[in-house]
């Protein structure tokens, strides 16, 4: 093999920081990418690590308790919004599960039960390297909503911390905003790395629900921008998401870090705007209709997840008031939900009001043919919809369609 | 094809008169009786009855002997050439001990996504159509979600390639924690493709492996099968990093087979040009396709299989004006996957009768049996060819395998030598674990997926007794840690090296090139916007620049934009009579000279360098002609690479010097042909390496310097083309004495009076005309026979 991989190494370092020094001369390479700026000064020579922290934690833990080794925690209290109880089906009839995850809460839950849980991590894309070192928990105590929040202050300290949210979640039932893909499977994760059992709580993953309601009336469905639109509430001051591991990293690293106490109340914001959110959305399945001639939420979406629960008529109701509106999606699902019910008259009158578009040409000529038997105008329309077809496999499932209306025309 | 119209039509064809002139050679090899042996008796019921149903009620001997091995606990590799039944070497002893240990798992890993595809079905049959409780899944880019799931949970056999294995499973193994906690068997298949920089990934791919499993309490054994290689038990070994033990004999029949040396005909011996490879190699193809002979045609890169198989397509429409009777398609990386299954499906039914392939086709994908394999041009590995010409062939039948030589030195090499070609074991892999870059990429990862301990290493290497090797690896495993906490991006505190960094690190290592990020060809024909093809960022540089032709499945497309920043290249359809080839560019840096010796009587340096390559103008070749019929110009950023090199230096104390390359430049003519006599002598020993080196020749660069900037000397620079090496260089060190020998034989033996494609070139023709071509050539001779007779005194 290729000589001695150690002196090899060596000699990559070595060149390495040739490099640094030369870079700092400002004999960079032309070609070589300028290096990210850092979030603040540079950070001392690993030799000087640690010289930084002071006695009893830097600044930002002012306020905190010590735990246990590296692990720290402080309790916010809040106004509470929340009611005595909630249903969550509507909140689980939709969205992503896991096999063998408990199947759906069933009646409504106290909100004393409620823990509504947050975590801010190293990394935004999963996977075993990507460690939480900040957590927020909120629950309603005594009238006041209380969040507990525990800091991670180094690597070392990782188990204990898992171990104070595990009892803090255990037995409850877990509220999230996309803790189903990020924050659920992380904590698991994070488990099997420190030898702890994964918690099986139920949950209420409210990302999918706001998603039906908000997310096309407002462009988008982040915590922080329905909070915004929704909620009317405003942030103070805020960091993006994507700063926040190099925030960690730099405290880590430096011992301090001046925009983490930025970073664990944006954590505290969250909890406080995903319990506000949750009793808003509460609040609009509660009275679906009231929402019939507002503009300020998705009534197709609502409509569609009310179907889902099999509150029909409420449904039909918002989607038909939305469909008068011109929105096509309504239209496409009243029609493929009146076709289910053998209601072909409903169908016919809904398929007459969607608008020309290539989604409505392959409902009608769907209609056309198995319905109204007129094979022609169904080919017309299905050769109308190939003509524009938005997808590969939306193409191969129209051309077959349309080979086998030839077909059945005698065309071929 | 019957035996008797497969026997008439050989004959017919080596007797031709047009094709005998240029028959070099032939070699008859014979057919060969299975060796049998009888089904375990240990086998599970359902699983001979499995067997039953196939009509095997029988193994061949290989079969039975990795079946024995593998329930002995062994860690084995067994050779399995072309069709010779290897995947019952591991599906049986696999399934079986699964059967026997209903929590244990298996993960099979394949090079390729479409080798995987193929594999479930046929491990759908050994386990029975599911009425086995063997659940199989394939894990990889393609897989849904929802499966995914299933796949981790439940999958007692996860079918998977490495790269998915890198960059999915191990950074998220704590998703797969059943499956890792049972893991008992590795299966690893077409290993012999794991070689050269993709090789030296997954071995350190296979050390995170361990290293998971070991986390789980879970050590388990490895089949790996290969293609007929000179060192399977060595480079499995090397890919495990502990000791593998091989079984190389087979029992598998085989049919006669003819392979055939094929030398277009030389049309202008003193210039030394033969007719062209590609135009020849459409002609015997075309021949044998009109004769009813199914046949592949294999051709070195996509643009030359494109090309091969539009003159094809071209031949025979001429001819079979309902042109449906014979169908011909190109197939190559860089199509769609559905794409490639059409044509892997219409060759196993039998509605398309022939192929034109790169050597994507050489790994195991079924494609049924085909009757004649034509290879245009040697194709850079004995054991390429092997698999190559062994996609040609069924039990019991003759089977055809032609070489077409082209005009390069090392198939002119070849070609003159068949016994060296039919008597000599077949090269041996090689890869470089510890390639520092690639080991650093790993320890990342490695870093990312289990915090490091104190002491800890990523794997211990299988060449050292068991204290020492260990006491070495913790050591490299410590300074790689130290350079990443100097970089940041690793943080040591209580006794452990934790991943520090936000980013996901396999997301940004590819394990096949030097880079992960691939530039996606997108068809803008008519306003539309298409994906049609993706090509990773160096070649894209050199193939796809603006105003490039680009050939897509028979079709012509003419480069709008390559968008470098946004990984996009931007194409549409036009119809042209040319293609286009880019003029490189080439700089090199010295960093390091690690090591200094004398080969050959010439003095050579080990190190590394900084390689910076440029395209700056392109050619314009008309097709059929070849001619060039002008030029454009390209405005692209350099690339840059730090690699390994071996440095040969041609000054005053060496052979060299008694050519008057001493330290003293000359002027005008003299330094012309002082440069002609140093890139024939450079480009002699860069095409005529890999016949000793398991290699491409594309994988080696190459570079003369007249007076070199860095050592003041004449030089020529050989560097492995992926940054850091793949033990190329020092693999070159130990076999120049050979490579010169060849590149002096050939020389020699070449018809030419100054120079041809097939020795020393004719590049510096262009450059000077008043160079004596001739003199060049006697030179060049004159200094390989100075390295010979001093290596001869030496002795
Ligand atoms: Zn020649």
């Amino acid at each position: 093999m290729a000589g001695d991989l150690r002196k090899r190494l060596e000699r990559l370092r070595k060149l390495a920081r040739a490099e640094e020094d030369a870079r700092s001369l400002g004999l960079s390479r032309a070609s070589e990418l300028p290096e990210p700026v850092p979030l603040e000064g540079p950070a001392p020579a690993s030799g000087d690590r640690g010289l930084g922290r002071r006695e009893g934690g830097p600044e930002f833990l002012k306020g905190w308790d010590k735990l246990g080794d590296l692990v720290w925690s402080r309790s916010l209290r809040f106004k509470d919004y929340l009611g005595e109880e909630i249903d969550p089906l509507p909140f689980n009839a939709i969205g992503r599960r896991r096999p063998g995850q408990a199947s759906g809460l069933a009646g409504p839950v106290p909100t004393g039960r409620l823990r509504f849980f947050d975590l801010e991590t190293t990394g935004l894309s999963g996977g075993s390297g990507t460690v939480a070192f900040l957590a927020a928990i909120g629950s309603r105590e005594e009238g006041d909503f209380v969040v507990r929040q525990y800091f991670l202050e180094d690597y070392p300290g990782e188990a204990g911390f898992v171990r104070e949210l595990l009892s803090a979640l255990e037995g409850r039932t877990v509220v999230t905003y996309n803790g189903r893909s990020f924050d659920l499977p992380l904590l698991r994760t994070r488990c099997v790395m420190n030898g702890l059992i994964p918690p099986r709580a139920e949950d209420i993953d409210c990302l999918f629900a706001a998603r039906r309601l908000w997310k096309s009336v407002h462009g988008g469905a982040s915590l922080g921008l329905l909070e915004r639109e929704v909620l009317g509430i405003e942030r103070e001051e805020d960091v993006p998401g994507s700063m926040i591991p190099d925030i960690w990293f730099s405290y880590i690293k430096a011992g301090d870090s001046p925009l983490m106490d930025v970073v664990m109340s944006h954590n505290a914001d969250d909890v406080v705007a995903l319990a506000r959110l949750l009793a808003r959305a509460a609040l609009v399945f509660e009275a679906p209709l009231s929402w019939l001639a507002s503009a300020s939420l998705d009534r197709a979406g609502l409509g569609r997840t009310l179907l889902a629960l099999g509150r029909q008529e409420e449904a039909e109701e918002l989607l038909e008031a939305a469909l008068g509106d011109g929105h096509e999606g309504a239209g496409l699902v009243l029609s493929r939900h009146y076709r289910r019910r053998g209601r072909e008259a409903d169908r016919r009158r809904v398929l007459g009001m969607l608008p020309e578009s290539p989604r409505s040409w392959i409902e009608r000529s769907k209609f056309l043919e198995h319905v109204e038997r007129d094979n022609a105008s169904a080919l017309a329309l299905a050769e109308l919809a190939l003509a524009s077809a938005w997808t590969r496999r939306l193409e191969e499932a129209l051309r077959l369609r349309v080979e086998r209306l030839r077909r059945k025309l005698g065309m071929t | 094809m019957t035996q008797t119209s497969a026997t008439d039509f050989i004959e017919a064809f080596l007797s031709d008169p047009e094709i005998a002139p240029c028959v070099a050679h032939v070699e008859r090899l014979p057919a060969r009786d299975a060796e049998w042996a009888a089904l375990p008796t240990d086998l599970d019921a359902r699983l001979r009855e499995g067997l039953a149903s196939r009509g095997i009620g029988r193994l061949y001997s290989h079969q039975a002997a990795s079946y024995s091995m593998v329930r002995r606990g062994e860690d084995l590799v067994v050779v399995t050439p072309t069709a010779s039944g290897k995947t019952l070497c591991y599906n049986l002893p696999v399934v079986q001990s699964l059967l026997e240990e209903p929590s244990a798992r298996a993960l099979y890993l394949f090079p390729t996504k479409a080798l995987s595809q193929d594999q479930q079905a046929e491990l759908k049959e050994v386990a029975l159509g599911g009425a086995l409780p063997v659940r199989v899944y394939t894990y990889d880019g393609d897989t849904p979600d929802s499966l995914r799931v299933a796949a981790r949970d439940t999958g007692r056999i996860v079918i998977s390639n490495p790269d998915m294995l890198h960059s999915g499973v191990l950074p998220n193994h704590a998703k797969w924690i059943n499956f890792f906690s049972n893991l008992r068997f590795v299966v690893v298949d077409e290993m012999h493709a794991y070689r050269g920089i993709f090789g030296s990934h997954v071995a350190n791919v296979l050390r995170r492996l361990l290293r998971v499993a070991a986390f789980y309490g879970s050590r388990p054994r490895f089949i790996f099968c290969s293609a007929t290689i000179g060192n399977p038990g060595e480079l499995a070994t090397a890919l495990l990093g502990r000791l593998v033990s091989a079984i190389t004999e087979n029992g598998a029949p085989r049919g006669e087979r003819l392979v055939v040396f094929y030398n277009p005909p030389l049309l202008d011996p003193v210039q030394g040009i033969r007719k062209s490879t590609a135009t020849e190699s459409e002609k015997l193809a075309v021949r044998m396709l009109r004769a009813g002979i199914k046949t592949i045609l294999f051709a070195r890169s996509r643009l030359r299989v494109e090309l091969i198989a539009s003159y094809i397509v071209e031949a025979l429409a001429n001819r079979y004006t309902d042109n449906g009777r014979i169908k011909v398609s190109p197939y190559r990386g860089g199509l769609l996957p559905s794409e490639r299954r059409a044509i892997e499906r219409g060759l196993r039914d039998g509605s398309i009768q022939g192929v034109v392939s790169t050597n994507s086709l050489e790994l195991g994908i079924d494609i049924g049996g085909l009757d004649a394999a034509v290879i245009a041009g040697f194709p850079g590995s004995f054991a390429s060819f092997w698999q190559q010409s062994g996609r040609a062939g069924r039990r019991g039948g003759l089977s055809l395998a032609v070489l077409v030589a082209s005009s390069a030195p090392l198939d002119q090499y070849i070609i003159a030598h068949p016994e060296y070609f039919f008597g000599r074991p077949s090269e041996k892999a090689r890869i470089d674990p510890d390639n520092p870059y690639v080991f650093m990429d790993h320890m990342k990862c490695a870093a990312f997926e289990l915090p490091f301990r104190e002491g800890e290493a990523l794997a211990a290497s299988a060449s050292l007794a068991a204290g020492e090797a260990e006491g070495k690896a913790a050591s490299e495993s410590a300074e790689a840690l130290g350079f990443l906490e100097e970089e940041g991006i690793v943080r040591r505190t209580g006794g452990r090296w934790y991943w520090s960094a936000a980013g996901y690190p396999s997301e940004k290592i590819s394990l096949r090139s030097a880079t992960a990020d691939n530039v996606v060809i997108v068809d803008t024909t008519g306003g539309g916007s298409r994906v049609i093809g993706e090509m990773d960022r160096p070649s894209a540089k050199e193939l796809i620049f603006d105003n490039a032709v680009y050939i897509h499945m028979g079709r012509q497309y003419i480069v709008l934009k390559l968008d470098i920043d946004n990984r996009s290249c931007h194409v549409v359809e036009k119809d042209l009579d040319y293609w286009t080839d880019a003029v490189v560019k080439t700089d090199i840096e010295v960093l390091t000279e690690d090591e200094r010796g004398i080969v050959e009587g010439t003095q050579f340096v080990l190190g590394d360098v900084l390689v910076r390559t440029q395209a700056e103008k392109f050619k314009k070749l008309r097709f059929h002609s070849h001619e060039n019929i002008g030029y454009g110009e390209i405005s692209l950023p350099p690339e840059e690479m730090q690699t390994r090199a071996i440095i040969l230096l041609l000054g005053s104390g060496s052979a060299g010097a008694s050519l008057g390359f001493d330290e003293a430049g000359g002027e005008g003519a003299d330094s012309a042909i002082r440069a002609a006599v140093l890139s024939g002598c450079g480009r002699l020993l860069h095409d005529l390496a890999p016949a000793f080196l398991m290699c491409d020749p594309r994988d080696l660069g190459r570079a003369e310097r007249v007076r070199d900037p860095h050592f003041g000397v004449p030089a020529i620079y050989l560097y492995d083309k992926y940054p850091g090496g793949t033990g190329l260089s020092e693999g070159l060190a130990k076999l120049l004495g050979k490579a010169v020998a060849a590149a002096r034989e050939r020389l020699a033996a070449c018809s030419c009076s100054g120079g041809c494609p097939s020795c020393i070139g004719v590049d510096f023709a262009d450059r000077a005309s008043m160079v004596d071509g001739s003199l060049v050539k006697e030179r060049v001779l004159a200094l390989f026979g100075a390295m010979e007779a001093a290596h001869g005194g030496r002795s």
